[in-house]
């Protein structure tokens, strides 16, 4: 039986590999959203990740109001709230050549959005989102912090993740990849 | 603090109801490590167990992390743990385990796992498991003890 037992443990541990933390979501062409999403919840007041844009995430929808919608990349809803009443994500577009990026919220049902900086094509960023009691704090890689408020006052309950998502309202015109690793 | 008394509070209410509904279960007391995609985390757990091998308890997990100030706890998980017999036969078990509860006190989290429990003697059994945390496969592995 220990012999059994033994065998059991080792090829279990043998045959266990190291996950790859990086995941490439593919948002393909007529969708609105990534194809690598499930249900997860945020477990920490931290979210963090790095995100890296290829060429797909240059795009023309020929109309300036379409081109200036954002598109989300990641985040989380907030306690207990639908996402479109309390939540905070990273949101971006690709707008005069340039690939912008946007603290993305809505607020007791308002949204906000605010403008945080560029990134380049094909370059590895840090991303992150910290929850405070009365605001949230996004920050891309060393820049300084931009802050939202909060506007849920309950602290303890369920957050859900919110994976990339392109819209706005119109679909995404091809397809457009996203590599995200998360920091845990 | 407030969701630890609640957590006490749950698991020793969970223990006393299953007691007094339940005849011949046993009290278990086990130790566990899970490596998981954030890393090592460190548990143990206080649950009572029936006959046919349904368990309810309390649970604790956390994880260490470096600081300033040395070394410090992480993702502190308080949780009630229920198992559920998915097969079973003289001295292994296949169950469904699962943890519901807070980390950090305030984010709610499941987490659902196969185990596989081995009772080696009378009194001392190992588990090893795989888990779904964070979206990602983990693997659990435990020392228990049958009181």
């Amino acid at each position: 039986m220990r012999t059994l037992v033994f065998l059991f443990i080792t090829t279990l541990a043998l045959s266990c590999e190291e996950a790859p933390l990086e995941r490439t979501y593919l948002i393909r062409q007529g969708e609105h959203y990534a194809t690598q999403k499930g249900v997860e919840a945020l477990q920490s007041n931290t979210l963090e990740f790095y995100a890296t844009f290829d060429r797909s995430a240059m795009y023309d929808l020929a109309d300036n109001a379409l081109q200036s919608s954002k598109n989300k990349l990641m985040g989380f809803s907030d306690c207990n709230s639908l996402h479109h009443e309390n939540s905070a994500r990273f949101a971006w577009q690709w707008y005069d050549g340039k690939l912008e990026i946007f603290a993305y919220c809505y607020v007791n049902g308002a949204r906000i959005e605010q403008y945080i900086g560029t990134v380049a094509i094909g370059k590895k960023n840090k991303y992150s989102i910290r929850c405070m009691r009365e605001h949230y704090e996004f920050r891309l890689n060393n820049q300084e912090i931009v802050k939202i408020e909060r506007g849920t006052t309950c602290d303890k309950g369920f957050y859900y993740m919110l994976w990339p998502y392109f819209g706005g309202t119109a679909p995404a015109p091809h397809d457009i990849t996203i590599l995200i690793e998360r920091i845990y | 603090m407030k969701s630890r008394f609640s957590f006490y509070l749950l698991a020793i209410a969970a223990i006393l109801l299953c007691h007094q509904r339940a005849k011949g279960q046993h009290l278990i007391v086990a130790s566990e490590i899970e490596k998981n995609v954030a890393g090592l985390h460190y548990g143990a757990s206080l649950s009572i167990e029936s006959k046919k091998k349904f368990s309810v308890g309390g649970y604790y997990q956390c994880g260490i992390k470096r600081s300033e100030g040395g070394l410090e706890p992480a993702r502190v998980f308080y949780a009630l743990q229920m198992q559920f017999p998915l097969m079973t036969c003289d001295k292994l078990a296949i169950l469904l385990n699962t943890r519901t509860g807070f980390v950090n006190d305030d984010y709610l989290v499941f987490v659902p796992a196969i185990i596989t429990n081995v009772q080696l003697l009378p009194a001392l059994g190992v588990s090893i498991g795989s888990g779904l945390r964070m979206q990602n496969a983990s693997l659990i592995g435990r020392i228990y003890l049958t009181l």
